[in-house]
């Protein structure tokens, strides 16, 4: 299960830019999975909805974070 | 009936029960190094690219004023950016109480700067305080820098502040920010990690705080050494003929436990 640690995203200069740090936390298995099903050479790789999972997480976590 | 001291905190040596030789009394309140001087002599620059036209210490308010030469922008002036960094830098053996302090051991090093938000200098600038396995070198991981950094936009009206970590930086720059401390635990062969809290000149407080660790192993065996670097914010900073970078006061200090002593 992949997962923000919310209490860890940090608003600052971070390497010259301006924005927000989001860390993010993978389990091993699903780590594995990931990489396994994923071809960077491959443009429609990985699938949408695999694509659209990853970005929820990080977009409830930035939104929590720039509305809090 | 007082507490007889039986060891220096600072130097391991018996004391005996009278006061202790160097360092301070007590682990409580322990003292920072007086205000900084890069210009005291105990310092060496190295500017491989010949960008420092002067430095100057005022002893009345303990701030760095500098003047630079003209240059192209470059990734290389930015220390936290890039493998290779050009950008002048001076460097002294650490040392704590006389030992050379070496990358084989865990240290704690403290390091606080002010900077002074109404001379920011004329080009966005960084200052880079900290430690380093090679000073003289111009390849990021060889110099192994991490400690504190500090970086300007012309612009703002404050300084970002936080930690350094070899070719990174955390920072943070809020409602004025001129003051930080930032704690680095560097060695037993590895860059470590450092944390920051950005300080109210006036209370002390906490405005601001942060952390970032350093990815690189550094190799055993080396005398450490005190390094400020000064350079961009930014990869593509061009410099002007007599431009200033951002007026700074430092202090320092550095602890190393005895790790040997518990380990077994």
């Amino acid at each position: 299960m992949m997962k923000a640690d919310e209490t860890q995203i940090v608003f600052g200069t971070i390497d010259d830019i301006d924005g927000f740090s989001v860390p993010l936390i993978i389990s091993w298995e699903e780590a594995v999975a990931l990489i396994e099903a994923y071809d960077p050479s491959n443009q429609f790789s990985p699938p949408a909805a695999e694509s659209r999972e990853i970005a929820r997480v990080f977009l409830d976590a930035l939104k929590k974070a720039m509305e809090a | 009936m007082p507490i007889a001291k039986a060891f220096d905190p600072y130097t391991g040596a018996a004391n005996g029960g009278t006061v202790p030789s160097g360092g301070s009394a007590t682990l409580y309140d322990v003292p920072y190094s007086d205000a900084i001087d890069l210009t005291d002599g105990s310092w060496t620059l190295v500017d491989p690219n010949n960008l420092i036209k002067s430095i100057t210490y005022d002893p009345a308010t303990k701030f760095h004023s500098v003047v630079w030469n003209a240059t192209a922008g470059s990734a290389d002036l930015n220390w936290s950016s890039g493998t290779n960094h050009t950008g002048p830098r001076w460097y002294q053996a650490a040392e704590i109480d006389g030992t050379a302090m070496n990358s084989d051991d865990i240290t704690n090093l403290t390091f606080y700067i002010h900077t002074d938000n109404l001379n920011r200098g004329t080009f966005d600038n960084a200052i880079a305080w900290g430690i380093s396995v090679d000073p003289t070198s111009t390849d990021a991981n060889t110099i192994a820098g991490c400690g504190l950094y500090a970086n300007a936009v012309v612009s703002n009206n404050n300084t970002a502040l936080g930690v350094w970590t070899v070719n990174g930086s955390a920072t943070t720059g809020i409602g004025g920010s001129d003051r930080c401390v930032t704690t680095y635990q560097y060695g037993g062969q590895h860059a470590g990690s450092g944390c920051f809290t950005v300080v109210d000149g006036a209370s002390g407080y906490r405005i601001q705080n942060g952390s970032r660790n350093a990815n690189i192993a550094i190799p055993g065996g080396q005398n450490l050494n005190w390094v400020l670097g000064l350079g961009t914010r930014g990869n593509t900073i061009a410099i002007q003929q007599y431009a200033t970078s951002q007026r700074f006061k430092i202090h320092r200090v550095a602890v190393k436990y005895d790790l040997g002593a518990i380990l077994t």
